[in-house]
């Protein structure tokens, strides 16, 4: 249980109450789940543990919520600290249930409401002035286990000690990140996107663009999630989008882009056909068989076969590894596709210049909001800079784009950009005060972009750099030239390590950190090389290669100094390879973590099937000569390549240890990271080689037994089966295994290197490769 | 035989199934339950007299191991002077049971004993926890999985999946039909479990054909078998009192061990076992095939069963006329000496004098026991 807050109370289990109260427990939060009937209540928690992407790091903690109804247990929420409210949008429901709990309100306890669009006055004006000093917004976003942003808006007046506590719950125990926003229409997040969802579909009906065109204009392209703009509002529900797109209409008689809130005569007329999007079935895509999806017509609302058109500026944007440079070339390009995205994005950039200071004083938390409430890569201002603010206002301008003043003066006092580092600090332009000043940042959040603009940086290579994190830390971390985003582990990062573990040595530092800035901490082995390999037969280079990784990961295991890993977001095949050869794991909670070889036609090859034998045998305490139960846990969870959905879970399968530490907050991770292997550095020993009773021959034929049923049921492809014969060769101990003959660490190496390469030879494993290459997803051979 | 052994009585526990109510009962408490049931309704055999307990059971580990057979001679009361043993012949291992009290008292080593046998096959898993496979007997194929086997029968006599349906529906029926005659009343003994009493097996149900026609085959995607044409995973355990001539003077038994046998047969066709090991018991009794008025034919699989009776020419309508392992479940140490308990209230019910039981073994086996009713 978190030492804030002894118990929480969440009134509504619907969708957001549902998953918040969910995501409470993720932090061993108690919690009291209020619904105006038991049997809704019971309904609705049980709700949020099927509901996908999964609320709960682990469903166990599921057993810390407890349904309540309003009619019997009131008394109950005495013994709250903090309540949240997340019943339906409706003013008068709300103040209802308020003046029904106030007097069971212990004198210290908070109440907050996830409202999104109800103005915190008039949810406020009945209470009485104790209750509005504790009273405030808490707006999660949807799914709130996911998504970071919290907006909190809060009376003048508010007690500080309780906005203090419930902002630290939410940012230390729930991982959120907290923006301070205005008492205004849709707050900071919403007020924006739905500007940005509502000109995009603007512009798409002027230009005549295919909605599944627009979709791709400004999704992934652009650094926005996969599902564009109207596969969004296809998410999210079309009666939903257009109720936020109303409230600014309503409430937002000033603004200068009022007209662009307008519900356009197509929508009126699919909202009164019910084609709100997934929820009843079709939307602006509708499903007509399995695999077959038509988009809609924005003249005719007609549904058709999808036709994505080929742009030349697209082409050459997808030619940038970075999102910068990405935007910038498609902005500049002269095709439709260029002319859409610099239109739509500079619009966004104007309005969002407008907003201040009416929705917020300044520049990043409007930043913060759109990369965290929506997904974004950069925020508006951020995508400003990257433009480069001189150019596009001169283009903007051009094109009779209005801007602010503000924005005109700040450029014409010559300053260039919203945000620059000063003193090594990360500055905003203050549009209060004409000047920069530090944005705030927690002390304890930390990230290799801040070390590297203090200057730390030891060596940078072309896949990953060494940098000096201070207090004689050393942190490699990993920038794929390859893949930004998924950083495959390439010779880059190998010499890399290898250089950082020298230094290291030589400098008489105390320790190593691996992380990363990036979106995932690596999604595996650099797979083009593997094949490269794999196709010419030219086996020796392969078995070099491994070698090479498998010496790696031992040098860094065994070296003389803690060597910390810092996963986070997708660790898969040698990502996960890579921090399991650390010492320890600091991993942020949204780990998914696997060894997912097997879909690639692989094994393990970076000494992953060691780690796990090695891992589960401090976990499974067995007794049993052979260790039967461990190789089988091991071979399920390889063979069948199990993914974990939190690190939590990751615990479980084994991929985690129980000393590995688990930070909530990913912004804490690095230096979370960097204070443990400080720690552990003092007197520090190396751990010793381990050596293993395995099965042998006797435990690998029960194995082979069983896939020999799976393939005669077809559960298994014969080439799954010599995956899982090899899989099962490493994992009992090959030849010389047995309960009785211990093998070593080496050995297992050796033969799994064997089993590995021998895989690389099969033409089925090299199908699965390329497919995965080209495709995106396993290869069923 | 040297000397006559009488089955006093027998009883079973019902048969639980997967997300049943018996979910989580330790197996060595389910058989203590079962021994101690049977005791308390036979009360004028004094525990004294009891001289040894033979449990039998598959997978003889976990919570079935430590020689259970002491634990549950110990929990059902029987004194401490009583001797106890666990026999393993896999799905024979409770008939065996039977045998070995049996053969001990023919042989005049002990006058009173107890014989029977239980399985959690939730608890342990088929194959143990620690499975090692000797190679050389690997390359004879000698771990083929139990459904390969039935698979294998399927084919040689190419026995339909349709054939076998009706057979699983058949034995389904007929478990139904006893259930609401109260045909299982005096050999089932209710069990308290988890604030539930059980008293009933948890298999018979209607058949739903369509949902069985559409079920994939379990163990050969070009196969026969299906989930619904095996004997399902299960738990249960089952007890029979077994006394000398000396000791049934006073009491009249009601039933007599005539003959006991094993045989061996080829383990990729282990369900053809039933079929040897019946004629050497035949032959011990000096007995024909028409001198046996009702057989009790554990159903491992419905093509196995399917296979001894067209290859052995029995007579279908004397088998299993309470039902069968495909509807009953068939918790493999607990199954022999279920068999034969069903077979003394078969004869009982049906007032016929002479039953076979008999059932197939994994590694290649059968066994068989023909009692008569006195």
């Amino acid at each position: 249980m978190s030492s804030k807050v002894k118990k929480v109370a969440v009134l509504g289990t619907g969708v957001m109450g549902g998953q918040i109260a969910a995501h409470l427990t993720n932090a061993k939060i108690s919690v009291l789940a209020y619904d105006i009937d038991q049997e809704t209540a019971e309904k609705g928690v049980k709700a949020s543990q099927e509901i996908k992407p999964g609320a709960f790091y682990n469903k166990k903690t599921a057993e810390l919520i407890t349904p309540l109804n309003y009619t019997d247990h009131l008394d109950q929420l005495s013994d709250c600290d903090w309540i949240i409210e997340a019943i339906s949008e409706r003013l008068d429901w709300k103040k209802d249930l308020y003046s029904k709990i106030s007097k069971h309100l212990s004198d210290s306890c908070v109440v907050t409401s996830n409202t999104s669009g109800i103005s915190l006055k008039d949810l406020s004006s009945d209470m009485d002035n104790s209750l509005k000093e504790r009273f405030f917004i808490t707006h999660f976003f949807n799914p709130p286990r996911y998504m970071k942003l919290v907006e909190i808006v809060y009376p003048d007046n508010v007690k500080k000690d309780l906005l203090d506590l419930v902002v630290s719950i939410l940012e230390d125990d729930l991982g959120k990140g907290v923006v301070h926003a205005k008492d205004t229409p849709n707050f900071i997040a919403n007020r924006i996107g739905i500007y940005g969802m509502m000109s995009v579909l603007e512009m798409s009906n002027k230009m005549k663009l295919s909605i599944e065109d627009v979709d791709f204009f400004t999704g992934s392209l652009i650094g926005r999630p996969k599902s564009g703009t109207f596969r969004t509002a296809d998410i999210v529900g079309l009666d939903t989008m257009i109720y936020v797109a109303q409230t600014a209409f309503n409430n937002c008689i000033e603004d200068e882009s009022r007209d662009t809130f307008k519900i356009p005569p197509y929508i009126s007329k699919m909202l009164d056909n019910k084609w709100l999007g997934q929820k009843t079935g079709q939307g602006f895509y509708k499903k007509i068989e399995k695999g077959v999806i038509h988009s809609i017509n924005l003249d005719s609302l007609e549904y058709s076969p999808q036709n994505k058109k080929k742009y030349p500026g697209v082409r050459i944007a997808k030619e940038y590894v970075s999102m910068n440079d990405r935007i910038t070339s498609l902005c500049n390009s002269k095709d439709p596709a260029g002319e859409f995205t610099w239109k739509t994005i500079a619009s966004t950039l104007a309005y969002s210049a407008y907003r201040i200071p009416e929705i917020s004083d300044n520049i990043y938390s409007i930043d913060r909001s759109m990369r965290w409430g929506f997904g974004w890569d950069m925020g508006p201002f951020e995508v400003w800079d990257v433009l480069g603010l001189e150019k596009s206002i001169k283009r903007m301008e051009e094109e009779n784009i209005k801007i602010p003043n503000w924005v005109k003066s700040m450029l014409a006092d010559g300053n260039t950009s919203f945000y620059k580092y000063i003193d090594n600090e990360l500055s905003y332009f203050d549009v209060t005060e004409k000047a920069y000043k530090a944005v705030p940042f927690s002390n304890k959040e930390l990230s290799f972009s801040l070390l590297k603009k203090r200057n730390n940086i030891i060596k940078k290579n072309w896949s990953a750099s060494i940098v000096d994190m201070g207090d004689e830390i050393v942190g490699v971390e990993l920038h794929s030239v390859l893949k930004e985003d998924l950083n495959p582990i390439d010779g880059s990062i190998m010499e890399t390590l290898k250089e950082a573990k020298d230094w290291i040595v030589d400098n008489n530092y105390k320790g190593m950190v691996v992380s990363s800035d990036s979106k995932n901490f690596s999604a595996g082995a650099n797979l083009n090389m593997i094949l490269d390999f794999a196709e010419k037969k030219d086996y020796d280079s392969l078995e070099n290669v491994i070698d090479l990784m498998q010496g790696l990961m031992q040098e860094l295991r065994f070296s003389p100094f803690p060597v910390v890993a810092a996963p986070f977001g997708l660790v898969l095949g040698g990502g996960f390879e890579t921090i399991g050869a650390c010492d320890r794991i600091v991993a942020s909670a949204e780990s998914y973590i696997g060894l997912v070889e097997v879909g690639v036609g692989l094994i393990p090859g970076a000494g992953g099937n060691l780690r796990m034998i090695s891992r589960l045998t401090k976990k499974i305490n067995t007794m049993v000569p052979g260790a039967f139960p461990i190789v089988q846990k091991a071979f399920e969870t390889i063979g069948y390549a199990k993914v974990s959905f939190s690190a939590k879970q990751a615990q479980a399968y084994g991929y985690l240890q129980k000393d590995d530490i688990i930070v909530n907050n990913r912004e804490y991770l690095l230096d979370a990271a960097k204070n443990t292997a400080l720690e552990m550095s003092n007197e520090y020993k190396a751990p010793e080689i381990e050596s293993f009773k395995l099965p042998g021959t006797s435990g690998r034929l029960a194995i082979s037994t069983m896939v020999k049923g799976l393939v005669k049921t077809k559960k298994l492809s014969e080439h799954d089966a010599l995956i899982a014969e090899k899989l099962a060769y490493v994992l009992t101990g090959g030849e010389k295994g047995g309960p009785f003959s211990a093998v070593d660490e080496q050995y297992l190496l050796d033969i799994e290197r064997e089993a590995f390469i021998s895989l690389c030879g099969e033409q089925k494993s090299i199908d699965r490769i390329k497919y995965m290459l080209s495709k995106g997803k396993p290869l069923r051979n | 035989m040297s000397k006559d052994t009488f089955i006093i009585d027998g009883l079973r526990s019902p048969i639980g199934l997967k997300n049943g109510n018996l979910i989580g009962m330790r197996p060595d408490d389910l058989a203590a339950e079962v021994v101690k049931g049977l005791l308390d309704r036979n009360p004028s055999i004094d525990l004294e007299n009891i001289e040894d307990v033979v449990i039998g059971c598959a997978f003889p580990e976990g919570s079935q191991g430590m020689l259970m057979a002491r634990g549950v001679s110990i929990m059902a009361g029987i004194p401490k002077e009583a001797g106890a043993k666990v026999v393993n012949r896999l799905c024979g291992s409770s008939m065996d049971a039977v045998h070995q009290i049996s053969q001990a008292i023919s042989s005049n080593d002990i006058n009173c004993g107890i014989a029977g046998g239980t399985e959690d096959m939730f608890g342990v898993p088929m194959g143990g926890y620690t499975p090692s496979f000797n190679p050389a007997l690997y390359e004879q194929e000698y771990y083929i999985g139990m459904g390969d086997t039935a698979e294998n029968l399927a084919k040689e006599l190419g026995i339909s999946r349709e054939e076998q349906e009706e057979f699983s529906v058949n034995s389904h029926n007929k478990a139904l039909k006893a259930i609401s005659d109260g045909r299982f009343e005096n050999e089932i003994h209710p069990i308290n479990f988890n604030d539930n009493v059980i008293s009933q097996d948890e298999g018979p149900r209607t058949p739903d054909l369509d949902k069985m026609k559409s079920l994939d085959p379990a163990f050969d995607a070009d196969g026969t078998v299906t989930a619904a044409t095996s004997s399902p995973i299960s738990i249960g355990a089952s007890a029979l009192l077994l006394g000398s001539q000396d000791l049934n003077n006073n009491i009249q038994a009601k039933y007599k061990i005539i003959s006991r046998a094993v045989a061996g047969v080829d383990w990729k066709t282990m369900g053809t076992g039933p079929l040897p090991a019946s004629e050497k018991a035949l032959k011990n009794a000096g007995m024909n095939m028409s001198d046996i008025d009702a057989i009790e034919l554990n159903e491992a699989f419905a093509a196995q069963s399917l296979y001894v009776i067209k290859k052995g020419e029995w007579d279908a309508s004397k088998i299993n006329l309470n039902g069968g392992a495909i509807a009953l479940g068939h918790p493999l140490g607990c199954s022999g000496a279920r068999i034969i308990i069903t077979l003394m209230n078969v004869l009982e019910q049906n007032d016929l004098n002479v039953g076979l039981a008999t059932m197939c073994i994994g590694t290649g086996q059968g066994i068989a026991t023909i009692i008569e009713r006195v």
